[in-house]
């Protein structure tokens, strides 16, 4: 098996202990297989902003 | 156990990384998964400090060091996400370009805040960074 091959591997074993990030190795397959990856959309984006920040809340 | 999370935030870094480095990815979704990677850990060091002096394991000033530096890397955090929202608005690939410029140089000053709250956090209670990562994971417990 060849490094490439094993690193693949290692991405999809992640994806299977860590849920939360599973969407981003799937983009990532599916680009290394060569097919298209729709982007988000500008609301979706602003929201994960939003909800990134309220994640950091202010300490007063 | 301890070994589990650095590997964790390895492959963590490793696909920020990879996503972020990728030239056919979709942009929007390469920058906010990078963003939210990045902000996941300082959002933790709140916690971890106040659980620390509820422990009287530093004292007051200390804490207001940590705080301090904590609302500094909030405020360019937001700022980031900001120079992102209005990237993402941007008509053309020249006014964006500038924008994710500008977008990450906040980002750049966000992480080198980041480590400068750990290493507070570190020096003042002399913990390790295992010993960060695990009160993480146990939710600020030590």
């Amino acid at each position: 098996m060849d490094k490439f091959a094993l690193v693949l591997e290692l991405l999809i074993l992640i994806a299977n202990v860590i849920p939360k990030i599973s969407p981003a190795i799937k983009d990532l397959m599916l680009m290394i297989k060569g097919e298209t990856v729709a982007d988000i959309s500008q609301e979706e984006f602003e929201a994960r902003i939003d909800a990134a920040i309220a994640k950091l809340p202010p300490w007063s | 156990m301890k070994r589990k999370i650095q590997i964790t935030v390895i492959c963590l870094l490793m696909l920020a990384f990879c996503l972020g480095c990728a030239t056919e990815t979709p942009w929007r979704k390469a920058a906010i998964t990078t963003y939210e990677l990045l902000g996941v850990g300082v959002g933790s060091t709140k916690d971890i400090a106040e659980s620390l002096k509820a422990q009287n394991l530093i004292t007051d000033e200390q804490l207001l060091k940590i705080k301090d530096v904590y609302n500094k890397a909030r405020a360019v955090y937001i700022a980031a996400g900001n120079s992102l929202k209005l990237a993402g608005k941007a008509e053309s690939a020249a006014s964006r370009d500038q924008l994710l410029v500008e977008y990450d140089q906040l980002l750049a000053d966000f992480r080198n805040l980041s480590l400068e709250l750990y290493n507070l956090i570190n020096s003042f209670k002399k913990v390790s960074y295992n010993d960060i990562l695990e009160m993480i994971k146990n939710g600020g417990e030590v």
